[in-house]
């Protein structure tokens, strides 16, 4: 699914200086895996979701996705890949404050070629998966913590992404709350989702099947 | 209270580029109204320099009449004066008198009224040296040979020299003694007339005094106490009903009315009409600004509601933070008044020394202005301030500090702001669509055929006034006079005619058909007016022989007397039956028609279709004389030949040479279209400065609130034009609502704009393109540095700002 070859990353410090937040990384994720990234922190782990999840395109190196060859594509292309085959749960849920729940759960659908009626069902569905049909009016700052963030994944997945990305999904939450969204994660994997999530719970990541450590911009473990 | 405006100034220099611009609105919009309010107040609420203002009346006949001030002949007037019983007094005056004056070596052209001898007295001024006519000097013809100088003429032509007084200085012909000298303030009861002198009437044209049909008469009255307007009004026509009994050959007896003297009788209603429209659209421009500036402040409120919740939860009273708040609305609105003043005070001052077409407008920044300034200020401060201070007092502290957005109603999609910023885009398309109209009737105007061709011709004035040839003598005089004009090498074409339209003094003569033996003016069937031509004039003005012949200098007394009319004259006249061979009785001859000629435009440029006469020079003597010459030769060259041929023949003449176009320029003919197309202009620029500025402050303060929000879509695969609406979407929609608003109000509003521009039609296919372009590139403009911060968004770099 996800192939990295010498991939690096770099900002420029002072002139001519450049301080590496990945170095020559080298990664291959099976279609069905589910990895988690570790490592202390300022590791460049969120570095490397943002690379994944194509919000970041100031590296160098290859970086393949399901057989193609995302380096060599043009900005556009890439947007139109990662809309098909990619989710994500950001850290601090991002949820847009000034929209209702659903209509959270809506804009990825918006965003893509969905006809109205589709996306109404899609809604539906996946405010009744996540048993929050309930909170489909509310604004973000009326749920709690793990209801947000529950919200956060419910919109990463909406659209049926090949590949589920996840920064510190459960960072914020009690461990109840994270364990419901583990239990979650394993169920969309053993359906078939390809999973990468950022954790520092070596609980959490004991949900998946391997781990992969991150140290100063190295991989050190789990190539 | 000055913590609260120390605070203010702390909070304003904070964030010196809200504050700039809202100090420029500020200025614009009260600098725009102090400006027209200062003009409003010279022309329209300043008295009249004369005693007892409020009882001074002007009379008018019943009808709009044309040739602006003329209402009664000198016997009517005297008829009116002695026979009514609601005026306490009467006086007139006739203020198309033009002289030469001759004093030592001085020579100059000047303007006066003829007055009656009680004119000064009624009036209620008092000369600055010497005396005024008085109605003692009055006994019979010629009596009273005085004069009375105005302030101008006397420092321009007599140095200010109190010795004057007693010395005999002529006009024209006729010598007269200077007996005072009007004070600088007085100028007659014409706001726009500046006459150079007063002289009786007894001592005017002596047949004009008996004739019953020479309206050139306008009456001024003071009522009797108690007396009103309509009892007067229906006084005088009952007299005129009676003199035109009395009188039925030369009295129409039409009824007559009062108006306000000042702003040329019914002209008056126009220029009120134009200013008050005027006005109206700047104090717009000043809603626009405050909607601008309430929106501006409304979002910051919203901003700092996290900061003035935690006020309140510290202590602070609903009252203190609405007092702050207004603090900081009044700062800014007296700095951006206070520079609205000094830039309108140098407009006005400007303005002041300008010569307009209708003479000096005279306007000054008086107390009434500043009070005005200091109102306006304090209204657009209580204006664009009281919006955030309710928003604030209405916010519950609670919410507010907990998160951001101050409220989640179902309303929340379309907000005050949004509501402000409409409003402002709305008027701004009213004033955008007002000034394009002008500007389309004033090219509408320019384009209009005129009837002869001003381009590459010359005029010369030459006043025969003086010379003591009559008759054929005199008319041979000018035909040498002409012939020595064509005789000019260079000279493709030249011809003479009495004067070129747009310079004023044009009346109806009436037109009675073959065989009228009975000439009251009831039995008129048209009233053209009439110019006076030799041969040639046509080809040198450029005006096209539509039909038939000339004149010719074989037209003569002794010949058939004949006549070319205009299109309209033959048309109203004779409808389609061809005019060639037509007769008609004017002035006194039974005349033939031997040409049509092409319409043009002879009073000003809004009038509708006129007929007009043109009588050969060989039938209808007449002493002043405009040579119109063509020549491929340059204008200063041609200048001083011209005058030398000229002068070489009558020495004494008055002879004045310029180029037709510095003619047309230098009169009125398009002072109404260039007056309304700059105010409109001026208006609709700075509402579209104001439209520019609200809704980049919008978009602008859109993006840059919610750049993490945009960075949240991109992340989750927001293309450019979603993020481009997300961004932008909601300032655009607003600009398109808003002007459509603005046209619909603008077609609603058409009589209001009708007042400013002649034929105005807001419903103009050109002009509602115009609108919809400018309103789009406006738009573009005003949001395309916002969607570019917008389109430059880094979710990785933003989302991991927390
Ligand atoms: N725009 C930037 N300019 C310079 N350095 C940056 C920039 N963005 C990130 N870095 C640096 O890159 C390093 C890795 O950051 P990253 O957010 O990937 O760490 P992380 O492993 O996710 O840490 P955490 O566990 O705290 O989230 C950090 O040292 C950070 O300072
Ligand atoms: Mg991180």
């Amino acid at each position: 699914m996800i192939k990295l070859k010498n991939l690096e990353r770099s900002y420029p410090l002072a002139k001519e200086k450049f301080f590496y937040v990945l170095r020559d990384i080298n990664l291959e994720v099976e279609e069905g895996d589910f990895v988690s990234i570790m490592g202390p922190s300022g590791a460049g782990k969120s570095t490397l979701l943002h690379i994944l999840g194509m919000h970041d395109h100031g590296w160098r190196g290859e970086y393949f996705l399901g057989g193609t060859a995302v380096h060599h594509l043009k900005p556009k292309e890439r947007a139109t890949l990662r809309n098909e085959q990619i989710g994500f749960v950001f850290q601090q849920y991002h949820l847009l404050d000034d929209l209702t729940v659903y209509e959270n759960l809506d804009i990825p659908l918006s965003y893509r070629h969905y006809k109205k009626s589709e996306r109404a069902a899609m809604v539906a569905d996946m405010l009744d998966r996540f048993q929050i049909v309930g909170k489909k009016d509310l604004y973000p700052s009326q749920l709690s913590g793990g209801q947000q963030q529950l919200v956060g994944v419910a919109r990463a997945i909406i659209a049926e992404p090949k590949l589920l990305l996840a920064d510190e999904p459960t960072g914020n939450l009690h461990s109840s709350q994270g364990e419901e969204i583990m239990e979650l994660f394993c169920k969309l994997n053993e359906q078939g989702m390809t999973i990468v999530q950022v954790t520092h719970s070596e609980k959490n990541a004991s949900y998946g099947k391997r781990v992969i450590q991150l140290r100063d911009g190295w991989i050190v473990k789990g190539e | 209270m000055i913590a609260d405006l120390r605070f203010a100034l702390r909070v304003l220099w904070k964030s010196p580029a809200f504050t700039l611009a809202a100090l420029v609105t500020l200025m614009l919009g009260i600098g725009a109204n102090v400006v027209v309010f200062g003009v409003v107040n010279a022309v329209l609420l300043h008295p009249l320099d004369v005693s007892d203002p409020q009882n001074l009346y002007q009379l008018r006949l019943g009808e709009w009449t044309s040739g602006k001030l003329l209402t009664t002949s000198y016997p009517a007037y005297e008829d009116l004066r002695r026979r009514n019983n609601t005026f306490s007094e009467m006086a007139g005056f006739d203020g198309f008198a033009e002289a030469t004056l001759r004093w030592g070596n001085t020579v100059k052209s000047v303007t006066g009224y003829a007055v009656t001898g009680n004119y000064f007295e009624m009036l209620g001024v008092q000369p600055q040296v010497g005396r005024f006519i008085q109605a003692t000097d009055e006994h019979g013809p010629n009596s009273a040979p005085y004069v009375v100088l105005s302030d101008q003429l006397w420092r321009s032509a007599f140095s200010a020299d109190p010795g004057v007084i007693g010395t005999t200085v002529r006009l024209n012909k006729d010598s007269f003694t200077v007996v005072g000298v009007a004070p600088a303030r007085f100028h007659g009861t014409e706001h726009f007339d500046r006459p150079d002198y007063w002289v009786p009437f007894v001592n005017w044209n002596q047949q004009f005094l008996q004739n019953r049909t020479s309206m050139t008469v306008t009456v001024l009255g003071r009522l009797k106490p108690g007396v009103t307007p309509q009892q007067a009004a229906e006084n005088l026509s009952a007299i005129a009903a009676q003199l035109a009994k009395e009188y039925p050959q030369t009295d129409t007896g039409m009824p007559l009315r009062l108006v306000r003297p000042g702003l040329q009788g019914d002209a008056g209603d126009v220029i009120r009409g134009f200013l008050y429209s005027v006005a109206g659209l700047a104090l717009l421009v000043l809603v626009a600004a405050c909607a601008n500036l309430a929106s501006l402040f409304a979002a910051r409120a919203a901003d700092r509601s996290r900061e003035l919740a935690l006020r309140v939860a510290l202590g602070a009273s609903r009252w203190r933070l609405v007092r702050q708040l207004l603090a900081e609305a009044m700062v800014l609105s007296m700095v951006g008044g206070a520079a609205g003043l000094v830039i309108a005070g140098l407009l006005l001052r400007a303005l002041d020394q300008w010569q307009s077409p209708y003479g000096r407008l005279a306007v000054s920044v008086d107390a009434r202005v500043y009070l005005t300034s200091i109102a306006l200020t304090i209204v657009s401060a209580l204006l664009f301030g009281m919006i955030p201070a309710r928003q604030v007092s209405q916010s519950s502290p609670l919410q507010a500090m907990k998160s951001g957005p101050v409220d989640s109603m179902p309303l929340r999609r379309f907000t005050l702001r949004d509501l402000l910023v409409g409003a402002q885009i709305a008027i701004c398309t009213l004033l955008v669509t007002a000034s394009l109209v002008a500007v389309r009737g004033m090219v509408r105007m320019l384009h209009a055929p005129l009837g002869f061709q001003p381009q590459g011709a010359i005029l010369a004035d030459v006043d025969l006034s003086e010379i003591e040839q009559r008759g054929d003598a005199l008319l041979e005089k000018q035909k040498a006079m002409l012939e020595a004009v064509k005789g000019i090498p260079g000279v493709a074409t030249a011809g003479a005619v009495n004067r070129v339209p747009f310079t004023g003094g044009l009346r109806g003569i009436p037109v009675f058909p073959p065989g009228t033996t009975d000439f009251n003016l009831n039995n008129s069937v048209l009233a053209p007016y009439r110019f006076t031509i030799s041969p040639g004039y046509f080809e040198a003005a450029g005006t096209r022989l539509v039909r038939a012949r000339d004149v010719s200098w074989r037209d003569t007394t002794n010949t058939p007397y004949v006549a070319i009319v205009n299109e309209t004259f033959a048309r109203k006249m004779w409808g389609d039956m061809p005019a060639i061979g037509q007769r008609f009785i004017l002035l006194d001859h039974l005349r033939e028609v031997v040409g049509v000629v092409e319409d043009g435009k002879y009073h000003n440029m809004q009038e509708p279709p006129q007929p007009v006469v043109y009588l050969p020079l060989t039938q209808s003597e007449q002493r002043g004389l405009v040579f119109v010459v063509r020549s491929p030769r340059a204008h200063n060259e041609m200048a001083p030949a011209l005058e030398r041929a000229l002068s070489g023949l009558e020495p004494n003449a008055l002879i004045k040479v310029q180029s037709w176009h510095d003619v047309l320029g230098g009169v009125n003919a398009l002072f109404p279209a260039r007056a309304s197309t700059a105010a409109l202009g001026v208006m609709g620029v700075l509402a579209v400065m104001l439209a520019v500025t609200g809704i980049f402050g919008m978009a602008a303060y859109n993006v840059s609130r919610r750049m993490k929000e945009l960075g949240i879509r991109a992340a989750l695969g927001a293309r450019t034009k979603h993020v481009m609406s997300a961004a932008v979407g909601r300032p655009i929609v607003l600009l398109g609502l808003g002007s459509l608003a603005g046209l619909l109000l603008c077609v609603l509003a058409s009589r209001l704009l009708e007042h400013i521009v002649y034929q105005a039609n807001p419903r103009d296919p050109l002009v509602i393109g115009g609108v919809v372009l400018t309103m789009a590139l406006l738009g573009i403009a005003a949001s395309a540095i916002p969607a570019v911060r917008a389109l430059a968004v880094d979710p990785s770099k933003l989302l991991r700002e927390e």
